[in-house]
Parts: structure tokens; sequence; C-alpha cells
């Protein structure tokens, strides 16, 4: 596990995570402080559907949210060879989603726990007549994979 | 096969000079290339380098970007190329353990995506992305927590695409999953997609992209007359419009992107304006490397 190269003996501001996944199984591989200013991680505003870590306090509040894209993918892309007209990029299923995947999130003074997060669309997402999206974040479940405790020297 | 065939030799910065803290850090990672073949990777490093910024919006964005390279030793060169999937059967003990033929297809080029994040993380603590790059010239590659690419021609475009979902979030903007007529595609679910360059909206009162739009073009600009498959006719406005096409995000209906093509749905192609916008503000939410209008 990477250990603290920031040189700084001020608390982190942030850190930086890296899961490992197979199926609906995580671990957090390894926890690291890096001083990176993190942006746009108010969990209000981080509602669509998809796969987020949270930094949490002791008693289970949401203090930071950064989503994690091609979290527990379950297809991969494959990539035409230059030189041949007509070929396109394709995705194609993968049996058991497996991989790795990194975030760096703010952990504020009495953030004590990450958690994974799985957003599922909103239930009441439609499309009106008018093809004007409705969508109600506060309708989307969001669903607790799993929960780490923070390693940080405060 | 793994990382007891080989060594993390080092690292180097070899381009940038912008604060860690603040910049959008590259690691390049050594995989497949023996002792005696570093230089070899060096020469790599400098040419992905210069792809990268002779690339829109990169090109007008050195000054918050870093590149480093990690020399990594592994005890054979190249990778696992499988003969099941038409390779030439070769085996090789690699640091990352790399194999061409993944699911099947020999192009997928993968890796140990854990042993390269914790690499890169090790390395440079504060990196944005990290990239795999594998001693080979058979074209191949793949994304997700890292992106692989051989040194084949134009295995670079793989990179700058993957680099799209991982380090800005932004989504596929072609409009199929296994090619263009495959059933279950036809029209996209409810729900609006998270991701900044796709859309199920075709309010232009409320479109994500609604300020790049002139007041001229036609909202949708294009829409596809059979939904069974993937609309594949020419685009009826010129290049660089930003509008609403219909097709995007794996449907071939009811998802819809901002311009007629896009690198996130064509490697080879420049990035389209929006995506343009969400990188710039990746990289440098400060606007320090971007000239004053």
């Amino acid at each position: 596990m990477p250990s603290d190269t920031s040189g700084s003996r001020n608390p982190p501001s942030a850190m930086r995570l890296i899961f490992e996944y197979e199926g609906d199984n995580v671990r957090l591989v390894s926890q690291q402080p890096v001083n990176v200013a993190v942006a746009g991680a108010d969990p209000a505003r981080q509602q669509y559907p998809g796969y987020y870590i949270d930094s949490r306090n002791a008693a289970g509040a949401s203090l930071a949210r950064v989503r994690a894209h091609d979290a527990f993918s379950g297809s991969v892309e494959v990539f035409p060879e230059p030189g041949r007209p007509g070929d396109t990029i394709t995705r194609v299923d993968v049996a058991r989603p497996r991989g790795a995947f990194t975030v760096i999130v703010p952990v504020p003074t009495d953030a004590d726990r990450v958690t994974v997060v799985r957003v599922s669309p909103a239930a009441t997402d439609t499309i009106t007549t008018t093809h004007t999206v409705r969508s109600d974040a506060a309708d989307a479940i969001a669903t607790d994979i799993a929960t780490f405790p923070l390693q940080i020297n405060r | 096969m793994s990382t007891s065939d080989g060594a993390v030799l080092g690292s180097t910065q070899i381009f940038g000079s912008a604060s860690h803290a603040s910049a959008f850090n590259i690691v390049l990672l050594a995989e497949g290339f023996t002792a005696a073949q570093q230089n070899d990777f060096n020469d790599a490093c400098t040419s992905i380098v210069s792809a990268f910024l002779a690339t829109p919006p990169y090109d007008g964005l050195s000054a918050a970007l870093n590149f480093f390279r990690a020399n990594v030793r592994s005890t054979d060169s190249g990778a696992d190329d499988p003969t099941a999937t038409g390779g030439t059967g070769a085996t090789a003990r690699t640091y990352f353990d790399a194999t061409f033929g993944s699911n099947g297809i020999r192009r997928l080029l993968v890796c140990n995506t854990s042993t390269a994040l914790q690499t890169a993380a090790a390395r440079v603590p504060e990196f944005s992305v990290a990239l795999v790059v594998v001693n080979s010239t058979v074209y191949g590659g793949s994304g997700g927590g890292v992106a692989t690419f051989s040194l084949a021609a134009g295995a670079t475009e793989i990179a700058l695409h993957e680099i799209g979902h991982t380090a800005y979030g932004l989504a596929d903007e072609y409009p199929y999953y296994a090619g263009g007529s495959e059933p279950g595609h036809d029209h996209h679910p409810p729900g609006e997609p998270g991701e900044p360059n796709v859309t199920i909206n075709s309010n232009p009162a409320t479109l994500k992209w609604r300020s790049a739009v002139t007041p001229a073009t036609a909202i949708p600009t294009m829409s596809n007359p059979s939904c069974g498959q993937a609309d594949n006719r020419p685009s009826p406005v010129p290049s660089g419009t930003v509008g609403l096409f219909e097709g995007a995000h794996y449907y071939h209906c009811g998802a819809y992107r901002s311009e007629f093509d896009c690198k996130m749905r064509t490697i080879g192609v420049p990035f389209c304006h929006v995506c343009c916008q969400i990188i710039r503000h990746r990289v440098d939410p400060q606007g320090m490397a971007r000239p004053h209008v």
C-alpha cells in the first residue's frame, strides 16, 4: 500500500482510494493522503445513476461524494483497427465484471469512513410529451454497497 | 506472470512544470519492456506526449498538464497473445500481466488494473490518469480504471478516448452497442444520463449544452427515421455544428449527442465542442492555461 508522500504534517484534504471489485464484491486495497483540490463533490449534486464514493462522518452522514467512473462495468469497449472503413467501436459484455478503479475523495475533519454507493435511476424519470426530461433526483435510489474505515493520521 | 516478473525502476517527469496539486497529471507505465528496452519506452513516451499535445483541446492546455513516465522492467518483452484469438501464442512474463485476446477478441488488450493504479499512485500520488503502454506493435487496447494500449499505429487514439471516460466522465456517443442493428437498443430507457455529453432531453430551453447552440440550428438537428437500426446517413449540417443529433449512449433513438461526430463516437476524429469544454474545465478549472478572450 502506498505510504504518505505528501510531506506535510497537516491533515490531508483528500484521500486517494483504490478499489478492486469482482462481481458485486468490492475491496478497498489502498488509501493514501493527497493534497489536491476536489471540485464538485457536493453529495446533493451527485444523484445521477452510477457508482459513487462517499466520505462520511461517524454518524453515517455523507460529507462529500465523488463519482467512480467505469466502476463495476459489465462491458468493455472494442476498438476498430485504423484503416478499416466501416469498422466502429463496439461493446461486448463480460461474464463477470472484474477490475479496479481509483477516486480522490475529500476528507473533511470529521470524516471517518468511506462508502461505495450505487445510485439507481429514479422511478419517476419520464419523457413528457414535449420531450422534456422530468427527473426528480430526490427519488433516485441510493444503495450502500460497502463501507470501509478511513485511516487518517489527524 | 505478475509483479514478480519485473520491477519498478523509477519515474521521471517528462513534460510540464505545473504544481502537482493543481495540474492534470498523466502517468505512463511501461509494460513488457525489458531492462534493455527502457530507451524504447522513453522514446514511445515522447511520441505519446507529442500526440496528446497535438490533439485539441490539449494543444491549448499544455501549461496545466504534467506527464510522467514510470520505467518498469519486465522479464520478457511484449504481452501474451493467445493463438485461440488469432495471436502468435506468445506468453510473456510481464509486470502488469498484459494480454491480448481478452473476451475472445485479439485486439482487446488488458492488464492488471489494480497493479497499474497502485504503481502510479506510489510514484505520483496526485496522478489524474494512468496509461499502460504495452511493448507490442500488434494493435490493441482497452479502457476501465486505466487505459491500456499498444505501440501500434493509431493505438494512442484508444487512450485519448478512454481518458474521456475515466478522467472527465464523458459518455460514449456512438448510437449502438454491438454495431448498429442489435436488438434491445432501439430506444434509450427513461432516465437522464449523468454524463455531460449525452441527453434524452430535446427541449432547447433546458438542453445541457444550450449555450453552445445558435438560434439558427434546428432542434433536433437530426432524427433517426428508423429506430430499429443506427442512423448511418451523413450529417445534414456543416461539421462542427452544435445541435441535437439522435442516436447516442448505445441507443439508436431517444438519446442525443451534441455534434454529428466526436472522438467519443469515433476514434480518429476530433473531440466535439461540448467534450472540449468539459476537458478544459477539468484539466484547467482556473483557466490558467487558456488565453483570456
